[in-house]
């Protein structure tokens, strides 16, 4: 290669805080330590996202460096580290032709610990409307949303990469969702849903399961899940996911269907020694966590699971939660608030209020600057503004800024 | 720490090492600060450290502050052993709590140096292979880079731009949005 110099690097009696914010001084004929290319992937590899594509225009020895799949995935190891949160409001207008709530863009912002600016991420424009979504999801950078109207969406945020997947087999029942995930046995990203097929001549449906691989554009169907499957937001935890059955309490085998990315088959898994039912799951290191809520509605318990064949659960904690994350639901009912990770706090979500509970301490705090009343960035005015007052649904989902490119799979 | 498990853990602490710079100075440490770095560790394993180890690639100003470094650290994973650090536990998070935060006190303090001692110092921590400083180094040159066009990485580094002009408009026109 020949943009070797790029490695010759002179020395600077300046603290690098003071280098940020000067101009770049030039730096006449110093002796040199000379660094190899390894040394420049490490260094670069600590970067965040926008530096590095910042970057690629340094010279080829840069471009080759960034470029390269072991420089991506080592990138993506370091990012994992800053795990942070994206908010994306939805400002639905009701379009009768559509049957259905309507958006004209999808805004990703970042949610920042503190600061009342959600500073925008990437945002797409629909201008023939897009039908509500569900709950993203997210794997190394890449997010995948869903609507009402089974179209699958995955992009990465960040260098702004966006397709559409082809739409699946027809579902039989009103609720959609799919997994995502990474199949470390392909190295390729899958997504996985579920659908319900009639059978001829009754009025029966029987819950079927397919599998689309990132490039392929193709869904093909597995065998079928062992029990039916219920419409919420699934769990990928190291190339498996994790869903929920669809019976009635009487009925319930107490177990989740766990699906391997890898050889596209299922398992059971039972649930954890809990009196109350798991609802909803997330990823913490590697492992599987859930949430179970017990009534009366009130108390948290987080359990996480490890990925063994007969795994086993343990009680991460047990949290007294604030009355106002619970959201009244018609026929007396609640929904619970959603409880995800950030950083290594418990983040409480009910309502669009933020309560972060720290595990090593046990304390529960209000976030003053909730998903609610933070300011978000507007590209059409330029301008930082709240959406109070407004009905807007916020989805929120854990994220990790990443390089990974969809068309490196397609 | 290659003491662990050997089961006469006080006998391989105080064991020393000696250590010789390129311009032959020589260093005494621990066994368990010089083991921080996997190259010493290896040599040590195969037995090859009588008469010192020689570091024809580390100069006696550099090889003093890894040593620093090296010092400080074996400390740190001394103090670690036993502590079990539970999720749960917040006794043993507050106590850890308070000696990571003195462990990164040192490590901000270590790190302010010139550029030129800098780098030799990641150079260093390569050849010897000490992870922790490996990584320390580098993520202090990614901040200190992380805001810069370019041009200004170009000009502070002395890289030779080789890219053709319709090279360079491509990639930015790609991703103009990393330039806003």
């Amino acid at each position: 290669m020949a943009a070797k110099r790029c490695a010759d690097l002179p020395a600077s009696p300046q603290s690098p805080k003071k280098i940020v914010r000067s101009v770049a001084e030039p730096w006449p004929g110093l002796p040199l330590p000379y660094i190899p290319d390894g040394l420049i992937f490490k260094i670069l590899a600590r970067l965040p996202t926008k530096s590095v594509i910042r970057f690629r225009s340094v010279c080829k020895a840069w471009l080759a460096i960034i470029s390269s799949q072991p420089f991506v995935d080592a990138h993506l190891e370091i990012s994992k580290l800053r795990p942070t949160m994206l908010i994306v409001p939805g400002e639905y207008s009701y379009r009768p032709e559509r049957e259905g709530k309507t958006a004209f863009w999808m805004r990703f912002y970042k949610y920042n610990n503190g600061s009342i600016r959600a500073e925008l991420v990437h945002s797409e424009q629909f201008p023939r409307g897009i039908a509500q979504w569900t709950q993203p999801l997210h794997c190394d950078g890449l997010i995948l949303t869903l609507t009402r109207d089974q179209e699958i969406m995955i992009r990465n945020p960040l260098t702004g990469e966006f397709i559409f997947l082809p739409k699946g087999s027809h579902n039989n029942n009103k609720h959609h969702r799919v997994g995502f995930g990474f199949d470390p046995c392909s190295s390729k990203y899958k997504v996985a849903r579920f659908f319900y097929q009639r059978e001829y001549g009754t009025s029966e449906s029987t819950c079927r399961f397919e599998v689309l691989t990132l490039g392929s554009n193709l869904w093909r169907q597995t065998a079928d899940p062992p029990y039916p499957i219920l419409a919420v937001t699934p769990a990928h935890v190291c190339g498996f996911i994790y869903w929920r059955v669809d019976l009635p309490l009487e009925m319930d085998p107490k177990v989740l269907v766990r699906f391997s990315l890898a050889d596209e088959t299922f398992s059971l898994i039972p649930y954890p020694p809990c009196n109350a039912r798991p609802v909803g799951f997330i990823e913490l290191d590697s492992k599987l966590c859930c949430s179970c809520f017990s009534k009366p509605c009130g108390v948290v318990e987080m359990w996480t699971c490890d990925n063994t064949d007969m795994p086993t659960w343990t009680r991460l904690c047990t949290v007294l939660l604030p009355q106002e994350t619970f959201v009244p639901a018609p026929g007396g009912f609640f929904r619970a608030p959603k409880v995800t990770f950030y950083g290594k706090d418990l983040l409480i979500i009910g309502d669009h209020k933020l309560y972060q509970y720290s595990i090593g301490t046990g304390q529960v705090k209000k976030v003053a600057v909730a998903v609610e009343n933070l300011w978000y960035y507007h590209p059409g005015s330029n301008k930082y503004q709240p959406y109070l007052g407004k009905e807007v649904a916020f989805e929120t989902v854990n994220y990790v800024e990443s390089l990974v490119q969809i068309r490196g799979y397609t | 720490m290659a003491s662990a498990g050997s089961g006469d853990e006080k006998a391989a602490a105080a064991a020393m090492i000696t250590l010789i710079s390129s311009d032959n100075e020589k260093f005494e440490v621990t066994e368990a600060t010089a083991t921080l770095s996997q190259t010493i560790r290896h040599m040590i394993e195969d037995g090859c450290t009588d008469g010192g180890v020689p570091l024809p690639n580390v100069t006696s100003k550099i090889l003093a502050r890894v040593i620093e470094y090296c010092k400080k650290h074996a400390t740190a994973a001394a103090g670690e052993e036993g502590s079990s650090s539970s999720f749960s536990d917040a006794a043993f998070l507050e106590v850890d709590r308070a000696f990571l935060e003195e462990l990164e006190e040192f490590d901000d303090a270590f790190l302010e140096v010139d550029r030129a001692t800098l780098f030799d110092l990641i150079l260093a921590a390569n050849y010897l292979d000490i992870k922790g400083l490996l990584n320390l180094t580098c993520q202090k040159v990614a901040d200190s880079v992380k805001g810069k066009t370019p041009e200004q990485i170009r000009e502070m580094y002395n890289i030779v731009n080789d890219l053709t002009p319709e090279e360079e408009a491509e990639i930015r026109r790609e991703t103009q949005w990393a330039f806003e």
